[in-house]
């Protein structure tokens, strides 16, 4: 994880992925966001060395490999898991099985979205301050 | 986790302790916050079957047990990780190594205790609307 680095969506849905948009660049994350509709592209992307993300968004229901598949992937890979990227669920499905299964693998974050703008600005606001406030292993090992 | 359960403090600072209380205070949450100065005594009290806690806020270097050893054991009951309590780190120094080793584990926050009243308050604030704001699993059946 660096602060300076990009933060990942992950979203197969265009409307979600531009709200998203929406409220990170009022959150001055503007440049810095990197959208994927699946998980497939975006651990190829992730396992580049040169790449050092702050944060994940992930949805859950994606076509290809889902948020709960692509978290397991990343945790395996070495290389990856070292570059100690939190990710954070942030989807609709928010399915009792669907927390349960987070949780159960020492879950980062699990936010389901709000349906309004300000809330959702608020939601990401906060999730953007929490690891901002957390000390970054700033690891590169590249 | 039970967002309206207790936030567990393990600190042997006991000024720091003091501090922390003020805060909680003014704060004005309903959790109730219960401090232990040492790992064991915590570990003791969050085996027991009805107790269901928000959130752990742990120092690292502690008499006894160190917070990386104490978050190890919890994880490693099936009882206890099964309560899922987010495991966050609260400490006055973060040796690199020492936070890459926390990351490494899927941190759930890692976090400096700021020198300032004002900024400590906000800190907590941060970190109890996080949390607060998450998707909670199904509630933990003693």
């Amino acid at each position: 994880m660096t602060k300076k680095g990009e933060i990942i969506v992950i979203d197969d849905d265009p409307d979600d992925q531009g709200l998203l948009d929406e409220a990170l660049t009022s959150l001055g994350y503007k440049d810095k966001i990197k959208f994927f509709n699946d998980g497939d592209t975006a651990l190829s992307y992730l396992k580049d060395c040169e790449i050092l993300p702050f944060l994940i968004l992930s949805d859950i229901n994606m076509p290809k490999l889902n948020g709960l598949e692509l978290r397991e992937k990343i945790i395996e890979n070495p290389a990856l898991e070292k570059k100690c990227i939190p990710y954070i669920f942030y989807t609709t499905a928010g399915t009792p099985q669907a927390v349960d299964e987070a949780y159960e693998a020492t879950v980062q974050g699990f936010f389901i979205k709000p349906s309004s703008f300000p809330e959702i600005r608020n939601t990401i606001r906060k999730i953007v301050e929490y690891w901002e406030e957390c000390v970054s292993p700033n690891y590169n090992q590249c | 986790m039970n967002k309206s359960g207790e936030i567990i403090v393990i600190e042997d600072d006991i000024d720091d302790q003091e501090v922390l209380s003020e805060i909680f205070a003014t704060l004005g949450y309903d959790n109730k916050v219960k401090y232990f100065t040492d790992g064991e005594l915590a570990l003791e009290y969050l085996t027991k079957c009805d107790v269901t806690p928000f959130l752990i806020l742990s120092d690292v270097n502690m008499p006894k047990m160190t917070g990386y050893e104490l978050r190890n054991k919890i994880f490693a009951d099936k009882d206890l990780a099964s309560k899922c309590v987010p495991y966050l780190f609260f400490t006055t120094v973060g040796t690199r190594k020492s936070v890459i080793d926390a990351y490494a584990l899927s941190v759930q926050g890692f976090f400096v205790k700021p020198n300032s009243y004002h900024a400590l308050t906000d800190t907590i604030r941060k970190i109890i609307e996080y949390w607060k704001e998450c998707a909670a699993p199904n509630q933990y059946d003693c």
